[in-house]
C-alpha cells in the first residue's frame, strides 16, 4: 500500500501544471545567476558559484519544499478532499509516511534539475564543471528530506503553515548563517552548506552573508548528513504519529 | 452493525452530539434533522473522522478512528462537494479502489462496474470539474461503494438534485439495501426520506429525539393534539357530534368542512364511519394535515 501512496502522490505532485512554474523559476534563478558570475568575473568562479548555489539553490529548495510539504495534509484539509484519504482501508502512518516521501522525492528532483541547470548555466564549459557536484546534489537531496520532515509536521500543526514555513527558512536560518555561535546548528541551511563545502567567498559582503558563509563555524559533511538524515526521518515518523492520532477536518467545520 | 452508547461529542464549548445511544439496524436508515442537528457528527463518529468526546461509537464491535478494518465495512458519501477536479470519474473511482487494496486491473474493473451501476457510464471520462450536481453525487456514492463496503453512509446526498435525479438516486439506494446493505442517509428534507425508509433516527440540536420505526414514532407523537380535516357540506352537525366526544380537543370550521384536533387519533378514525353512516352525513374527504413525516418531525422538536 506504501508504494501505490508514494506513486499516487508522486503522480499528483508532479502533474506538469504544478512543476512548470518552479522550472521556469529555475531557469530565470540560472539566468540572473549566469549575469551575476559575468559581474564578477575578478572573482574565482567556484567562490562565485557555490555563493550564488547557496543563495539560490539551496533557498529554492526550502521554497519548494514549504509549499509541497502543505500539500501533503494540510491542502488536503484545505480543499476539504481530506475525508476521501482518512476514510479509506489505509493504515493513516502509512498514509502519511508515503505522501511525505513523495513530495520530499519531487523537491529532491527539482533540487537537482537546478544543480545541473545551474552549473551549465555559470560553470558551462570550465574544468570546473562537475568539481564537487556529488557533494552539492547530496546537499541538495538531504536537505529536501530534512525540510519535508520539519515542514510537513509543522503543517500538521499550524493553519499558517507556509508562513511558518518560510519565516524559518528567509528568517530563522538567514539571521543563523550570520550569527557567531553554535545556533547554525538548528539550521537545514548551514547543514546543506556544511555537506556541499562549497569555497568561500573570499571577498564576503552581502552574497557571502546571503549564501550562509560568513559563519566561521562551519558545519562538516560528517556530522552535517546524519543530523539531516535524523531531521528528515524524525521530523515524518513524529508527523505519521501525529496524523494518526489527531483528527483532521475541514477548518472552518471543525471551527 | 453501528451501535452508539452515550456517545456525546463536544467542539470545545459547542455540543456537536448529546448523550446518544442507538443502534443502526441493516436496511435504509434515515437521519434525520435540522442543520445543526448533529447528522453529520453522527456520520463523522461512524467513519472513524472523530472520536466520541465520551461514550463509545461501535461498528462491528470495533471502534472507527482510524481504523482500517472499519474502513473496509464502510462506503462513505460525504456531504462536501470537493473532488481531485483534475481527474475524470473514473480515475477518481479507481484511484479510491486502489486505497482499498485492489491491484490495478482489480480497481479498473470494479471502477467501471460501479460507475456502469450508477448511471455513470457515458460521462465518467470527463473531467469532474465539468460535472452537474448530480454527476457528482453519483461519482461520490460510486466511490463509496467501490469496495462492495457492508454499509453504506450518505451525508445529504440528495440536495441540489432535481426531482428525476432524486427519484433515481431514491431508487439505487434502494438496489443497494435489496442487496442486504445498511444504509443510513441523513436529511433535513423529510418528504424525501419518507419515500425511502420508515425506519428514522430523529435528531435535534445534537439530541436522539426518536429511533425506531416511523409507527413507533406515531404513538409517541399521539399524545400531542393531532390535527384531522373532514371535508363536508355540513359541518355544523358534524362538529355538534364531534363536540360531545371525550376524545376531541378543539374543532373549527373551515372552507372545506371542519377540521377537529384531537390527543387519540386511532379512536377517532374510528368513530367518523360510524358517525357518518348514523347520522346520516355526506363525507367527502378525509384527511390529517398532520399525517406524514414532517409533521412528526415537527411535533417531537416543539415538544
Amino acid at each position: 500500500m506504501m508504494s501505490y501512496v508514494y506513486f499516487s502522490t508522486l503522480r499528483d505532485l508532479g502533474r506538469l501544471r504544478r512543476i512548470l512554474p518552479w522550472v521556469l523559476a529555475i531557469l530565470a534563478i540560472a539566468v540572473i545567476a549566469s549575469l551575476t558570475a559575468k559581474q564578477m568575473s575578478g572573482t574565482p568562479i567556484r567562490e562565485v558559484y557555490g555563493s550564488l548555489s547557496s543563495l539560490f539553490i539551496f533557498r529554492l529548495i526550502a521554497l519548494i519544499s514549504s509549499i509541497f510539504s502543505v500539500a501533503v495534509v494540510a491542502q488536503e484539509v484545505e480543499q476539504k478532499t481530506i475525508v476521501y484519504l482518512l476514510t479509506r482501508p489505509v493504515d493513516r502512518r502509512v498514509m502519511l509516511i508515503g505522501r511525505a516521501l513523495a513530495s520530499a522525492t519531487i523537491v529532491a528532483l527539482m533540487g537537482s534539475f537546478a544543480v545541473v541547470l545551474f552549473r551549465v548555466f555559470v560553470l558551462g564549459g570550465t574544468p570546473q564543471m562537475f568539481t564537487g557536484i556529488g557533494s552539492e546534489l547530496l546537499a541538495v537531496n538531504l536537505g529536501a528530506f530534512a525540510y519535508a520532515g520539519l515542514f510537513i509536521f509543522i503543517s500538521l500543526l499550524a493553519n499558517k503553515a507556509t508562513t511558518i514555513c518560510l519565516l524559518y527558512a528567509f528568517g530563522f536560518e538567514t539571521f543563523t548563517g550570520v550569527t557567531p555561535g553554535s545556533l547554525q546548528y538548528s539550521s537545514i541551511f548551514a547543514h546543506m552548506n556544511g555537506i556541499a563545502q562549497h569555497p568561500t567567498l573570499s571577498q564576503g559582503g552581502i552574497l557571502g552573508g546571503l549564501s550562509g558563509q560568513t559563519n566561521n563555524n562551519a558545519i562538516m559533511p560528517g556530522t552535517a548528513i546524519p543530523a539531516l538524515v535524523l531531521i528528515g526521518a524524525i521530523g515524518i515518523f513524529v508527523a505519521s504519529l501525529w496524523f494518526h492520532h489527531f483528527e483532521f477536518l475541514p477548518r472552518e467545520d471543525a471551527e | 452493525m453501528i451501535q452508539f452508547e452515550s456517545a456525546s461529542r463536544w467542539y470545545g464549548q459547542v455540543i456537536g452530539m448529546n448523550d446518544i445511544t442507538c443502534t443502526i439496524p441493516s436496511g435504509v436508515t434515515a437521519l434525520l434533522g435540522m442543520n445543526g442537528a448533529g447528522k453529520t457528527t453522527m456520520l463523522r463518529l461512524i467513519t472513524g473522522q472523530l472520536r466520541p468526546t465520551t461514550g463509545t461509537v461501535l461498528v462491528e464491535g470495533m471502534e472507527p478512528f482510524a481504523n482500517p478494518d472499519v474502513y473496509r465495512l464502510l462506503g462513505y458519501c460525504p456531504e462536501i462537494d470537493n473532488f481531485y477536479e483534475h481527474m475524470n470519474g473514473y480515475q477518481f473511482v479507481t484511484h479510491l479502489a486502489r486505497f482499498a487494496g485492489y491491484g490495478a486491473e482489480e480497481a479498473k474493473s470494479r471502477a467501471a462496474t460501479m460507475i456502469e451501476r450508477v448511471g455513470m457510464a457515458d460521462r465518467a471520462h470527463k473531467r469532474i470539474a465539468g460535472y452537474s450536481k448530480g454527476m457528482r453525487q453519483r461519482i461520490k456514492l460510486a466511490q463509496a461503494m467501490v469496495h462492495d463496503p457492508k454499509a453504506i453512509l450518505l451525508d445529504e446526498p440528495l440536495n441540489g438534485l432535481d426531482p428525476v435525479g432524486r427519484r433515481e438516486f431514491m431508487d439505487l439506494l434502494s438496489s443497494f439495501a435489496a442487496e442486504g446493505k445498511t444504509i443510513l442517509v441523513s436529511s433535513h428534507i423529510l418528504f424525501e426520506v419518507e419515500q425511502m425508509t420508515s425506519n428514522i433516527v430523529l435528531m435535534h440540536r445534537g439530541r436522539l429525539l426518536a429511533n425506531g420505526n416511523i409507527r413507533v414514532i406515531r404513538e409517541l407523537i399521539d399524545r400531542f393534539p393531532h390535527r384531522i380535516s373532514i371535508g363536508t357540506s355540513e359541518p355544523d352537525k358534524v362538529a355538534a357530534i364531534l363536540a360531545e366526544q371525550p376524545f376531541t380537543i378543539s374543532i373549527k370550521k373551515t372552507r372545506e368542512g371542519v377540521e377537529v384536533q384531537t390527543r387519540q387519533p386511532d379512536k377517532f378514525y374510528d368513530f367518523v364511519p360510524t358517525m357518518a353512516i348514523e347520522h346520516g352525513l355526506p363525507i367527502s374527504s378525509f384527511s390529517s394535515p398532520d399525517n406524514n413525516l414532517e409533521s412528526v418531525f415537527r411535533y417531537l422538536v416543539t415538544s
